[in-house]
Parts: structure tokens; C-alpha cells; sequence
């Protein structure tokens, strides 16, 4: 296609358009001034919108930002929850720690070995829970097993790592207890009771026992050690017509929250 | 195919065994307590038979007998016992009426506890009959029996796959 040249008076109109705008300087700032006002608009406009643009880019790159800065700050949120957690279970141990102490220090003849419960008994028809010690750990047959508040239980059964305790809490359980008020003494035999708590049998019908009373195992006949706390008497059950007399118990130990557990291994006292 | 199956029926068996040991307790509810590992039992027995179903009582009653004290070899015998008479009828018998898994359910936890029960009063131990019975084994068996057309359907699939396979392969 072939392209029209532009006239020559085109040209020449334009270069004296020029010089006279060079020439004359107010002529040419009238000129600019009325060109400015007339882009203004235009300007304004564009100007307005390359900011929108801008900012568009901004928020979305903020976007971009806050969303990892929200995961960055949801991961350190579990984290610190996690770490609370830890924190209250250390507290927990740390509190459990400090009673056993105490416990301790008032039996200085017992040689504990902590355990941890695996879980309880899979038929669910007796009250016992699997420790993670065994006989190769120096767990026996027949050893006591406490917590700091009391007796929990006995090893029935022992695998080379684990092994069985039956809790006092079972039925077929039976200590040799008596109370621990110098002035009674009463004895007997505890057991658990399937309604739940536990049951002093066996005491003597002349033997004083009370509410409120609390009973310690005898230590006799057996390896469990003397005088750990067993439970409360919450009430007597005493007729005449019958031989020995019952106390109904509240253990010293809640069987149904264990957590940390400890084999008693010897009782130098004892020994 | 029958020793695929029987794998994923022990590992079902396995997990439902350790599950009933440490969560048991957990799973308690009112003083009724679950028996996943009866339920996997009797339900495999109801689909795949008589022979199968011994096998899988056996198989069960091992990992419970492992994982409780009760006198080693019961719970494996009243399994093998529970899997055996189930599994008479098969799922012929069970699909004329839906409510004779439940009844299959409920009966064997009553017998499962009533024989360990037993040998346990066998070897000493202090066993309250009407008490447990009332607390434990009734309530059990409810809730075993009223998880059973949960667990029946599963159990039914896998019994079922392997029948393709089976019959594919004729």
C-alpha cells in the first residue's frame, strides 16, 4: 500500500509554528498552561489508577505475607499449647514427686522402682492393670505396688517386662489391715466391693472402729510393708446377732485415675 | 485368599485386643463395658462358619488371654467355644432375621463372662455372681449386642471379598 507523503506546507507550517513558539515565550508558557489543564483530568486519572494498581499489588503481596505469618503464628500457637500441656503434666509430676517424697520420708526403709500402667485387664471382669516392669526389672509375685496416697495394689503375675497388679479395689483382693488409731487397733481383712469402695470384714464385734478412722495394712503373712494408708472408714455395718463386724471403706487410693505407680522392691524395716 | 483374610482378621483382632486393654476403662459406659474383640469373633464366625469362626475364637481368645490375668487358656477356650457355635448356623441362618446376630452377641458375652467367671472361682478367687452378672455382664452384653449391626456389615464385607476372589479364580 502505498503511503501518501505529507505535504511540503505541512512541514514548513510546523517549523514556523515552532520558531514562533521559541521566539515567544509567552506564547508557549500559554500554550503548556492550557495543555496542563487540559491532561489534568487525564492525569488524575491515571494517576489514581496506577495507585489502585499499586495498591492492589501491595494488598494482594500483604495477603500473600499474612497468610504465612498466620500459619508461622497458628504452628507456635500448638507449639506453646503442646508445650503448656507439657508444662502442666511436668507440674503434675513434679507435685506427685514432692508428695512421694514426703511419703518417702516418712518410710525411708522402702526401695521403689516407678512403674507405668500398659493398661488393665482385657476382659474387664477383674480390677487389674499391666505395669511396664517385669522380673527382669526385679519384680516379684505378691510385691506391693503404691502411689503416694496409699496401697494400690499387689503383683499377682509377672511376665519377663510386665507384670499383672491386682488393685485393692477387686473383690478378690484381701489385705491384712487394722486402723491406725492407737486406741483401737481394730483388724481385719480389706477387700473390694463391686458397687465401688472397699470393705473392712472380719473385725471383731469388741473392737472399737469408727467414721473417720483410717486403716493401714497390718503387714503380716505377706510382702506387703506396714502402714500404708488402705482408706477411710466412711461407715460401720455392727449387729449384734453376728460374729465380726464390717467397715465400709473409701480407699486412700483412686483406682480408676492411676498414673504414676511404684513397686515397692524390699522393706529393709521388714527385712 | 483364606490366609489374606485371616490376616487382616488377626490384625483387626490384634488392634481391637489392645484398644479393649488400654482404653477400656475409657469405653465404660454406665457400668456396661464393650468386648470389641468378642464382637470381631462371633461376627466372623456368623459370616465365615464354623471352621473359620473356631479358628478366629482361638486366634481372639490368645490376645485376650495375654493381656489379662485371668487363668491362661480361658479366654482362649470359651472363644474357640463362642466362635464354634456361632458360626453353626453361618450367614444363612443369620440373614432370615436381623435379630438373631444381636441374640448371637448377647448370649456370648453372658457364656464368655460365665466361663471366665468360673475359672477363676475355680482357682481361689472371690467371684460375686449376682453381682457381676447384674453390673457387668448384662450391661456388657446390651452394649455388645447393640454394636453388633455396626460391626457386622464390616465384618460381612470382609469375609465377602475374599468369596469373589474365590469364586473369580474357579
Amino acid at each position: 500500500m502505498d503511503r501518501k507523503p505529507i505535504p511540503w506546507w505541512v512541514s514548513a507550517l510546523a517549523v514556523v509554528v515552532a520558531l514562533f513558539f521559541i521566539v515567544q515565550p509567552a506564547a508557549r508558557d500559554r500554550l503548556t498552561g492550557a495543555g496542563s489543564q487540559a491532561l489534568a483530568p487525564l492525569s488524575f486519572f491515571a494517576s489514581n489508577a496506577a495507585g489502585g494498581v499499586a495498591e492492589f499489588w501491595h494488598t494482594l503481596e500483604s495477603i500473600g505475607t499474612m497468610r504465612r505469618t498466620t500459619e508461622l503464628q497458628k504452628d507456635e500457637i500448638d507449639r506453646l499449647n503442646f508445650e503448656i500441656v507439657r508444662m502442666q503434666e511436668l507440674e503434675q509430676e513434679n507435685q506427685d514427686l514432692r508428695q512421694l517424697l514426703g511419703f518417702k520420708s516418712t518410710r525411708p526403709n522402702l526401695q521403689l522402682l516407678p512403674v507405668r500402667i500398659l493398661g488393665t485387664d482385657a476382659t474387664g471382669l477383674i480390677d487389674t492393670v499391666i505395669i511396664d516392669k517385669g522380673s527382669t526389672d526385679g519384680i516379684r509375685e505378691d510385691m506391693a505396688v503404691i502411689t503416694w496416697r496409699g496401697l494400690a495394689g499387689r503383683v499377682i503375675r509377672v511376665e519377663p517386662t510386665t507384670a499383672f497388679v491386682l488393685l485393692v479395689t477387686d473383690v478378690s483382693s484381701s489385705v491384712a489391715a487394722r486402723t491406725q488409731d492407737p486406741n483401737s487397733r481394730a483388724s481385719g481383712i480389706v477387700g473390694g466391693r463391686k458397687e465401688g469402695g472397699l470393705i473392712m470384714k472380719d473385725i471383731l464385734q469388741q473392737e472399737l472402729i469408727q467414721t473417720g478412722d483410717t486403716v493401714i495394712t497390718l503387714g503380716i503373712g505377706g510382702s506387703l510393708p506396714e502402714g500404708l494408708p488402705i482408706g477411710k472408714v466412711v461407715r460401720v455395718q455392727k449387729r449384734n446377732i453376728e460374729m465380726f463386724q464390717e467397715a465400709i471403706l473409701e480407699p486412700a487410693v483412686d483406682t480408676t485415675k492411676l498414673e504414676r505407680l511404684y513397686a515397692v522392691l524390699s522393706d529393709t524395716k521388714a527385712n | 485368599m483364606r490366609t489374606r483374610r485371616f490376616g487382616i482378621f488377626f490384625l483387626a483382632l490384634a488392634v481391637a485386643a489392645v484398644l479393649q486393654s488400654t482404653f477400656g476403662r475409657g469405653l465404660v459406659l454406665f457400668t456396661a463395658r464393650p468386648d470389641p474383640v468378642l464382637l470381631l469373633v462371633v461376627t466372623f464366625s456368623v459370616v465365615r462358619g464354623m471352621e473359620e469362626g473356631l479358628l478366629g475364637g482361638i486366634l481372639g481368645g490368645l490376645l485376650i488371654d495375654n493381656l489379662s490375668a485371668i487363668p491362661f487358656g480361658t479366654a482362649t477356650i470359651s472363644m474357640a467355644i463362642i466362635g464354634l457355635a456361632t458360626g453353626l448356623g453361618e450367614a444363612n441362618v443369620y440373614r432370615a432375621t436381623f435379630m438373631i446376630p444381636l441374640v448371637a452377641v448377647f448370649l456370648a458375652t453372658v457364656f464368655y463372662h460365665s466361663v471366665v467367671m468360673l475359672s477363676l472361682q475355680a482357682i481361689g478367687w472371690n467371684v460375686e455372681w449376682i453381682s457381676t452378672l447384674a453390673l457387668q455382664t448384662i450391661p456388657g452384653a446390651v452394649f455388645n449386642a447393640a454394636l453388633a449391626p455396626l460391626v457386622f456389615p464390616i465384618v460381612r464385607r470382609l469375609g465377602a471379598a475374599g468369596d469373589e476372589e474365590e469364586r473369580m479364580r474357579w
